[in-house]
């Protein structure tokens, strides 16, 4: 699904040069259930941003699905995104003045589907948020707000799902919880990628991937 | 993949109900200027259509024929060589009158009061001429035969109400004070003064009319004193100046400029020193002056707009800077930068339509007590003109969110959301 070959990213700040990729060459197959892991500034998070199409790399080639998304424009990196790829972030992103319902449909709202309600509403029930889809986010728990990212990511039925520390600002429960949602999906065919700090969820992945100094060091399948 | 022009609305719609204190705010910068462009168009146009108004009232087919000078100088038209003129055009069926305005330094002291003036010496067809209503009493003709030691006078509406309000009038005094001596003048009558826009005239105009003499005895508060009604109590010596008037009325509008070319020919040869005026360049005198006054006006309320352009677009600014977290998150979900930019510029139009009505609304009551406590002169509302503000909130509205726009839509969704 994913083929990323010799991606480099670099980034400038004054005169000085931040290596945050260096020469990164690997691949994603669908079905995967992978895990990203490395110290802070290994370049993990940078690496999701380009394979989630937020970001272009600087050299290398990143093709996704066949299509190689490094010559693409911004409107059509854009339409990828919304079609294809489901985002989960660490600090949940939703917008705080939306209801659960009303973040679910957002990706709905940008690809002009018709029957935007009745998909959100699907997602957030799958999730277990079905009695709470007029709550905003200041009303739900932190778990909570994640199943609603969760079930945003799902409405658009993606063909991967990348996580950034999907559980790195909850409680062990609640991330509990949300690793078993990914742990279903996977088993339901979704690939995902994670980006975590925590070695037990590594343990439960397929595949781990480990960074360091913005270079890949390890490659395990498990 | 474009967005659907009905999510971009809602979602604009969502987004100005979420913070209500900043959509008033944008209505109430939007709506204030177009109100004033509204009244100010309205209460200036409202003005030169008065002033143009008036103007037609004066005597829109009469030609004025004037000399100025010292009383029987040489060139002077007289009351003889008006009564030359008048029998060598009978055959016109032209209706002619004669006047004698006496630029003297008189005061009309009724009972104390002291107002300048100016006496003018008619007769009843100058009334006819400029189709001149009596208020009250009665025109000299019906007063029967003149006194030369009991003079009566028509004082005018304004004049009237200046030296004696509301109280009777008719039959009371008026002293005209010359040098030396004194003159009671019985009031028989009160002309309806034709000129609303006469105190404005006065106030307002930047010379171009005045310099009309014979505006200048219609425009200043006079006293009519009869022609030949009074024995003049001075030399003249004592007269520092004297404006000589002789007024055509054509029969017909057309023959206007022939009829001024002929008498003007025949007064010439006589060695007559004369100015003629029709109501041509009385009202290119007001088309100076209203021109002057129209480009002023537009002035103010294009300063006006561009202020509240400016202040629209620091709000605008600010509230993107807010915003940036939620602009972020919507790129990443599937917005693209136009539909982006598209949704600020619904909520724009949104406002400005809003703010439009509003000061268009807003813009009319301002006029009306404006011209009603101010200005005192009716209002002019043409529809042009209400759409021209409705244009305008709409131009301003988006004008004003184009930078802030393209700001939110240059939001780094990675960089953003990586800090946040």
């Amino acid at each position: 699904m994913l083929e990323l070959k010799s991606i480099n990213k670099t980034y400038k700040i004054g005169e000085v040069a931040i290596h945050a990729l260096r020469g990164i060459t690997l691949s994603v197959r669908d079905g995967e259930f992978i895990t990203i892991m490395g110290p802070s500034g290994s370049g993990k998070s940078t690496l999701l941003n380009i394979m989630g199409c937020m970001d272009r790399p600087t050299s290398g080639s990143y093709r996704f699905k066949g299509t190689d998304v490094t010559r693409l424009k911004d409107r059509e990196l854009t339409h990828i995104r919304n079609k294809e790829i489901g985002f989960v972030f660490q600090n949940f992103n939703l917008l705080w003045d939306e209801n659960a319902l009303q973040n679910v449909m957002l990706p709905l709202i940008y690809n002009g589907a018709s029957d935007k309600r009745a998909r959100a509403a699907t997602a957030l029930e799958d999730v277990g948020l079905g009695e709470r889809m007029a709550h905003r986010p200041g009303e739900l728990s932190g778990g909570e707000q994640q199943r609603v990212a969760i079930a945003r990511a799902l409405v658009k039925k993606p063909s991967i799902i990348l996580a950034d520390e999907p559980t790195g600002n909850l409680d062990s429960e609640s991330g509990e919880h949300i690793l078993q949602i990914f742990e279903q999906l996977n088993r339901n065919g979704m690939t995902i990628v994670i980006v975590t700090h925590e070695p037990s969820l590594a343990q439960r992945a397929s595949r781990l991937l480990r960074f360091r100094d913005g270079m890949l060091v390890e490659d395990k399948i498990r | 993949m474009r967005t659907p022009l009905t999510s971009i609305l809602t979602t604009a719609f969502r987004s100005l109900r979420k913070n209500p204190l900043r959509t008033f705010l944008l209505w109430l910068t939007t709506a204030v200027g177009i109100a004033a462009v509204v009244s100010v168009v309205s209460v200036v146009k409202g003005g030169t259509t008065a002033f143009r108004h008036d103007m037609s009232k004066l005597g829109i087919q009469v030609i004025t024929f004037s000399s100025i000078g010292r009383p029987n100088s040489p060139g002077m038209l007289t009351g003889e060589m008006y009564e030359t003129v008048r029998r060598r055009f009978a055959d016109t069926g032209a209706r002619f009158s004669f006047a004698q305005g006496y630029a003297t330094k008189v005061n009309a002291v009724p009972d104390g009061a002291s107002k300048s003036c100016v006496i003018v010496e008619i007769d009843d067809d100058f009334l006819d001429i400029f189709g001149l209503q009596l208020k009250e009493g009665d025109p000299f003709s019906k007063i029967g035969r003149p006194d030369p030691n009991a003079p009566v006078c028509l004082i005018d509406q304004e004049r009237r109400r200046e030296l004696f309000g509301d109280e009777p009038v008719l039959g009371k005094y008026i002293e005209i004070k010359y040098p030396f001596k004194s003159i009671a003048f019985k009031i028989a009558g009160v002309v309806e003064d034709p000129m609303s826009m006469r105190r404005h005239i006065e106030r307002y105009d930047t010379g171009s009319l005045s310099r009309t003499l014979t505006a200048q005895h219609l425009v200043f508060k006079n006293i009519y004193v009869m022609r030949g009604g009074y024995v003049k109590p001075f030399s003249t010596s004592d007269i520092l100046g004297e404006t000589a008037l002789m007024f055509v009325k054509p029969r017909n509008m057309e023959d206007i400029d022939d009829l001024n070319s002929r008498i003007s020919a025949f007064l010439a040869e006589k060695d007559i020193r004369f100015q003629s005026f029709t109501m041509n360049h009385w009202l290119n005198s007001l088309d100076v002056t209203t021109a002057r006054i129209e480009a002023n006006s537009h002035l103010v309320w294009v300063i006006v707009l561009m202020v509240s352009a400016v202040l629209i677009m620091l709000m605008n600014y600010l509230a993107v800077r807010e915003k940036f977290r939620e602009i972020a998150i919507r790129r990443v979900e599937g917005a693209s930068r136009p539909a982006i930019v598209a949704q600020m510029a619904a909520e724009s139009l949104f406002i400005s339509l809003l703010a439009g009505v509003g000061g268009v609304i807003a813009g009319v009551g301002i006029t009306h007590a404006l011209c009603a406590w101010v200005v005192q002169w009716p209002p002019d509302f043409t529809v042009p003109e209400i759409i021209m503000a409705m244009t305008l909130s709409v131009v301003v509205g988006i004008i004003a969110t184009i930078l802030p726009a393209l700001r939110a839509a240059q939001v780094d969704p990675a960089a953003t959301l990586r800090y946040e």
